[in-house]
C-alpha cells in the first residue's frame, strides 16, 4: 500500500458522511449563494451565476478533467485553492476519491463541503455518463410578479406623466444544452409599468436576449454569438456582468476571470451584443469580440439646423414604464470591439486588451465642478495589461490599463497562504481621475474605478477547523471632488468576522463592519466643509440544521449611522425556516422580520430567498414587519412551479414609496408565479 | 515650514502622546508590543525582557513627520542576570529646538518561562529654546503570561499615578493600559494583538503579523484603528546583528520610515 493510499484510508475513516454527494441540496446553492451575494448591495443580478451553478450540479466536473477555467466557475475557491489543486493533481496522478481533496493543503473542511455536490470522479466503465453527455436538454420557465396594491403611477389620470403598462412582470427563459459543449439562451422581459403587446409596443416584449455558445473546437475554443460577457484581468478595463467586492473573503478581492461568457442575465445594459470568439493555438489565446446595441439615454439637440445631439446621461435602469423613459429607449447607440491576447503557462497568466467603445452622439459631461474630469466625447480607446503568477505558496496579480489620450489605472495584489491557518492579501489600487472605461468593474469604494487611490491589507486565520476570523483593512482617498463631498477627500473601511461551527449541523457567525468616509456638512454654501460620516455594522447570525428536513436561520443587526448632529440607528431582526424534506415534492421556506430603522441611512440590506433562480437584497427601512412564504412543489418528474407571496407592513406613515410608485397605506405585498418545464 | 510642524504637533498631541518608539519590529506589527518579547520590550511591554538570555544593545532612527527635522532617536540595553533582566534606555523626541527626552530604568523577572513581571521607572526632560526646562518621574508596570510554548499573553499599565510636569507646562504624560497577546502558528507566522485603553481617547485596537519566509529574514505588518494607521516593515538578521526597517502611513501625516539596529552579545 502505497503511502497515498495509507492516507487516504485515513482520511476515510475520519471523513463525514458518505453519501453527501447525492443529496440534492438546492438549499445548499442557496446558502452559497448568500454568501457570496451578502457583500453586493447593489441590483446585482445573480441569475447567470446561479443558473451556472446549478447546471454544473447537475453535470459535476469530472476532478481528473477539470481545467482551472472551470474551476473558477466554484467562486468559492481562491486562486491558490486552485494552484493547490492543479499541483496536487499532476504530482499525485489522477483521483481516486473524492475524499482525497482532503489531503490538499489548504483545501479545509468547508471547502470541500462546498465543493461535493460540482464534482466527482469517473470511473471506467461508466460508459453511461460519457453517453448523457452528447444529450440534449431544454429548460422553458415563466415568472409572473406582480405588486397587489395599486401604485400610483396606475391611476394618475393619462394626461400627467403614467405607467403605461401593466402593473405585472412577466419573465420567459428558453435555456438550451447539447452536452457541455453547445448551449443557448433565449430571454424575453417586460417589467412592472412596460406596456406589452399594445399598439405602442407592437413586439411584445420589452427585452429580448438570446445567445448560442460552441465550445471546445480545435482551434476556436469558444465563440459566442447573440448576446455575451466578457471578464478579463482585474476588471480594471473590460469586465462585465457580475463581479465581487470587499467582502469577509477576503481572497475574493482578487477577482478569477473566466473570459468570453454567454450572456442569459436580465440586466438591460450590460452586455456585448454581436459576435466573439476564442482561439487557442498552444499556449496564446486570441479573443476578438464586437458588439452592437442600444442603449437609454437622454440626447439632447442643441442645434437642429447642425444637428449636433448630445447623450446628457446614459440610463442603467432597464425600465420602460413612462413616455419619458419610453422616448429614451434605444436614443443612443454603443459599438464596441476590439480583442485579447492571452498566454497561458502553467504558473504564469498574462494578457494583454485593446478596444474601443463608440456611441452614435457625443457624451457630455456633467456641469458641476466635481465632474470636471469626467468622460466626454464620443470615442473611447481602452488598452490594458494584466498578469497573475502563483509562486509556491504565493499569488501575484497585476493590471495597469490607459485610457487613451486620458489617465491610467493600476491595481496590484500579493495573496499568500503563510501558513495551513493563515492567510493574508494585500491589495494596492490608484485610479486617476480621468482614467474612464465603460467595461469597468474593479474593486472601488467610489461609484466607480476612477478618481481613487487605496490600500487593503486582509487577514484569516482558522484557528481550529470550527473557528475561523477574517478581517481586514481597507484605506482610500479620492484626490478629485465627487457628489456632496466639495473637496478630495479620504475614508477606511474595516470588517471583522468570527465564524464557529460547535457542529457540523450549527454554525454562528459575528460580523462587525466600519466604514468612515468624509462628506458635505449640512450647510448650503458653495464649498461646504467635510464632516466624517460612521456607518457601524454588527451583525449576529446563526444557522442551525434541526433535522434532515428543517433548518433554522436567525440574524440580529445593528447598524449606526452618524454625520455631525445626525446619528441614527437600525435593527433588523429575522427568523428563517427552511423545509427540504429527502424526495418530497413539496419544499419551502419562510421568512419573519421585525425591522426599526430611524431613517434611510441606517437601512439594513438583508439576502432574501426567492423562486429558483431569483435573489434578492433587498434593504429594510422605516419601521414594520415583513414575511414571505417561498414554496416550490414537484408537478412531475419534468414540471416545477414555484410561488412567493411577500408583504411588508409598516408601523407608522399614510403611504409607502414616493413618486410613481406611491401605495397608500401601511402595507405592500407582492406575489411571484414561477413554472419549469424541462426535457432531458 | 517648521513652526508649523510644531504647531501641529502641539496640537495634535493626543497622536504623540504615546510616542514611545519600541523599534522597528514591534512599530512594524502594529506597535503591538504587549505580547512580543525582544530587547525592545523596554519601550512597549519591560516584562518581555525577562525571556533574554543575552545582553543585547539596539539603536533606532524615526522620522517622525517627513519633510520636516522632527525624528524619535532612542538606544536601549538589556542585560540578563539569572532569571532576571535590567535595562536601560533613553529617547530623544522633537528637534534642535524642541526636545522630549526619557530615560529609564527596567526590572523584570522571569518566573519558570511562565509569567514575566517588570517595573520600569522613567524620567522626562521636556526642554524648549529660550523657555527652559522641565522633568518628571513615571512609572510603568507589565506582565506577560506564557501558558504554552506559542502563546503569549500580555498586559501593561503605562502611568498610573498619572504624574505630568508641573503647572507652568502645558503637556501630560501619556496614561493608559494595554492588553494583548501573540501566536506562533508556525515558526513562520506570528500573530500579535493588542487592545489599548488611554485616560483620553477610547480603545485603540491593534494587530501585527510577521512572516518568516527563512530564518534571517521576516516580512512583517500591522494596522492600528483609532487613529487609522497602516504599517510595513522587514527584518534581517545575520549572526549577532539584526537590522529592521519599518514605515508607518498616518491618514494626516503621512509616512515615517524608521530603521533599528541591535547586537546580541
Amino acid at each position: 500500500m502505497s503511502f497515498k493510499h495509507q492516507l487516504l484510508l485515513l482520511v476515510l475513516v475520519i471523513s463525514f458522511q458518505s453519501g453527501y454527494a447525492q443529496t440534492e441540496s438546492d438549499p445548499f446553492i442557496e446558502t452559497l449563494l448568500e454568501s457570496i451575494a451578502e457583500n453586493n448591495q447593489s441590483e446585482t443580478d445573480y441569475s447567470e451565476l446561479s443558473e451556472r451553478l446549478y447546471f454544473i450540479k447537475q453535470h459535476p466536473y469530472d476532478l481528473n478533467t477539470v481545467t482551472p477555467e472551470q474551476l473558477t466557475d466554484l467562486v468559492f475557491l481562491s486562486p491558490l485553492q486552485i494552484t493547490g489543486f492543479l499541483d496536487y493533481r499532476s504530482d499525485n496522478g489522477p483521483f481516486v476519491e473524492i475524499q482525497e481533496l482532503q489531503l490538499i493543503d489548504l483545501f479545509t473542511e468547508e471547502t470541500l463541503q462546498y465543493m461535493i455536490p460540482f464534482i466527482m470522479i469517473t470511473k471506467p466503465g461508466m460508459l453511461e455518463i460519457k453517453n448523457s453527455q452528447a444529450k440534449s436538454t431544454h429548460e422553458l420557465m415563466t415568472t409572473y410578479s406582480r405588486t397587489l396594491e395599486q401604485q400610483k403611477g396606475y391611476l394618475v389620470p393619462d394626461t400627467v406623466s403614467h405607467y403605461t403598462g401593466s402593473p405585472f412582470k412577466l419573465l420567459n427563459r428558453y435555456r438550451y444544452h447539447f452536452g457541455k459543449n453547445i448551449s443557448g439562451a433565449v430571454t424575453m422581459e417586460k417589467d412592472a409599468g412596460e406596456p406589452f403587446g399594445s399598439s405602442a409596443k407592437p413586439y411584445g416584449f420589452d427585452f429580448y436576449s438570446a445567445s448560442l455558445f460552441i465550445r471546445n473546437g480545435r482551434y476556436v475554443k469558444k465563440l459566442a454569438l447573440g448576446d455575451y460577457s466578457l471578464q478579463f484581468g482585474q476588471g480594471l478595463s473590460l469586465w462585465s456582468g457580475l463581479s465581487f467586492g470587499k467582502g469577509a473573503n477576503i481572497a475574493g478581492i482578487a477577482k478569477l476571470q473566466s473570459g468570453l461568457k454567454p450572456y442569459s442575465s436580465t440586466n438591460e445594459t450590460e452586455f456585448f451584443r454581436g459576435v466573439a470568439a476564442t482561439i487557442a493555438i498552444k499556449h496564446f489565446e486570441l479573443t476578438p469580440f464586437i458588439s452592437y446595441h442600444h442603449l437609454d439615454a437622454s440626447v439632447f439637440t442643441a442645434d437642429t439646423l447642425i444637428n449636433q445631439s448630445q447623450i446628457s446621461s446614459l440610463s442603467i435602469t432597464g425600465l420602460h414604464r413612462t413616455s419619458s423613459e419610453l422616448d429614451n429607449k434605444g436614443a443612443a447607440s454603443q459599438l464596441a470591439y476590439g480583442s485579447v491576447i492571452q498566454y497561458n503557462g502553467k504558473a504564469l497568466r498574462s494578457g494583454a486588451i485593446l478596444y474601443q467603445t463608440r456611441y452614435n452622439y457625443n457624451l457630455e459631461a456633467g456641469q458641476f465642478l466635481y465632474n470636471k474630469f469626467e468622460f466626454a466625447g464620443s470615442t473611447l480607446t481602452n488598452s490594458s495589461v494584466y498578469y497573475n503568477y502563483t509562486w509556491n505558496n504565493l499569488y501575484s496579480f497585476a493590471e495597469v490599463s490607459h485610457s487613451l489620450n486620458s489617465g491610467f489605472a493600476l491595481i496590484s495584489g500579493l495573496m499568500g497562504s503563510l501558513s495551513s491557518k493563515v492567510s493574508a492579501v494585500l491589495f494596492y489600487r490608484n485610479y486617476q481621475k480621468n482614467y474612464y472605461s465603460f467595461f469597468n468593474k474593479a474593486i472601488n469604494e467610489g461609484s466607480n474605478a476612477s478618481n481613487e487611490s487605496g490600500f487593503y491589507s486582509g487577514l484569516s486565520v482558522a484557528f481550529t477547523p470550527k473557528t475561523e476570523v477574517s478581517f481586514y483593512t481597507d484605506f482610500f482617498r479620492f484626490p478629485w471632488l465627487r457628489y456632496r463631498v466639495d473637496v478630495p477627500s479620504s475614508g477606511r473601511e474595516i470588517l471583522v468576522q468570527a465564524s464557529w461551527s460547535p457542529k457540523k449541523s450549527t454554525k454562528v457567525s459575528f460580523r462587525y463592519k466600519s466604514n468612515v468616509k468624509e462628506q458635505n456638512d449640512a450647510g448650503e454654501n458653495t464649498i461646504n466643509y467635510l464632516v466624517p460620516v460612521n456607518k457601524d455594522n454588527y451583525r449576529l447570525d446563526f444557522l442551525t440544521k434541526l433535522n434532515s428536513n428543517f433548518q433554522f436561520r436567525n440574524r440580529v443587526e445593528v447598524v449606526q449611522y452618524k454625520k455631525a448632529s445626525n446619528s441614527q440607528i437600525g435593527l433588523l431582526a429575522y427568523q428563517d425556516v427552511l423545509y427540504k424534506p429527502m424526495g418530497s415534492k413539496l419544499s419551502g421556506n419562510f421568512r419573519v422580520a421585525f425591522f426599526h430603522c430611524d431613517a434611510y441611512d441606517s437601512r439594513i440590506y438583508a439576502f432574501e430567498n426567492d423562486v429558483l433562480y431569483s435573489y434578492s437584497i433587498p434593504a429594510y427601512q422605516d419601521k414594520g414587519y415583513r414575511f414571505y412564504l417561498n414554496t416550490r412543489y414537484r408537478l412531475s418528474k419534468s414540471i416545477d412551479a414555484w410561488l412567493r407571496y411577500s408583504i411588508t407592513q409598516y408601523s407608522a406613515g399614510e403611504d409607502i414609496g414616493s413618486g410613481l410608485d406611491l401605495i397608500e397605506g401601511r402595507h405592500k405585498s407582492d406575489i411571484k408565479m414561477q413554472v419549469r418545464y424541462s426535457l432531458k | 515650514m517648521l513652526w508649523l510642524s510644531v504647531i501641529l504637533i502641539l496640537s495634535t498631541k493626543g497622536l504623540f502622546a504615546q510616542n514611545m518608539n519600541a523599534g522597528a519590529r514591534i512599530t512594524a506589527m502594529g506597535q503591538t508590543g504587549v505580547a512580543l518579547q525582544e530587547v525592545w520590550s523596554i519601550q512597549s511591554n519591560q516584562a518581555g525582557l525577562a525571556s533574554l538570555h543575552k545582553p543585547i544593545a539596539a539603536i533606532s532612527y524615526l522620522s517622525s513627520i517627513q519633510g520636516t527635522e522632527i525624528s524619535t532617536q532612542s538606544i536601549v540595553f538589556a542585560y540578563p542576570y539569572r532569571h532576571q533582566t535590567f535595562g536601560w534606555s533613553m529617547q530623544s523626541f522633537g528637534f534642535s529646538a524642541y526636545k522630549e527626552r526619557r530615560f529609564g530604568f527596567a526590572y523584570a523577572c522571569n518566573f519558570n518561562d511562565v509569567l514575566y513581571a517588570s517595573l520600569n521607572f522613567n524620567y522626562h526632560q521636556l526642554s524648549i529654546a529660550g523657555y527652559g526646562n522641565a522633568g518628571t518621574y513615571s512609572l510603568e508596570a507589565g506582565l506577560q503570561f506564557k501558558p504554552s510554548e506559542n502563546l503569549i499573553i500580555g498586559a501593561h499599565v503605562v502611568n498610573p499615578s498619572a504624574s505630568s510636569y508641573d503647572t507652568s507646562v502645558d503637556d501630560v504624560l501619556p496614561v493608559f493600559a494595554e492588553a494583548g497577546s501573540s501566536y506562533m502558528f508556525s515558526d513562520k507566522v506570528l500573530i500579535s494583538t493588542a487592545l489599548v485603553v488611554s485616560s483620553k481617547r477610547i480603545a485603540d485596537f491593534r494587530t501585527g503579523l510577521e512572516y518568516s519566509v527563512i530564518p534571517q529574514l521576516a516580512f512583517r505588518g500591522g494596522i492600528s484603528t483609532r487613529p487609522f494607521k497602516q504599517y510595513a516593515g522587514f527584518g534581517y538578521a545575520i549572526d549577532h546583528l539584526c537590522i529592521d526597517g519599518a514605515i508607518s502611513s498616518h491618514p494626516a501625516l503621512g509616512y515615517s520610515p524608521q530603521i533599528s539596529l541591535a547586537y546580541e552579545f
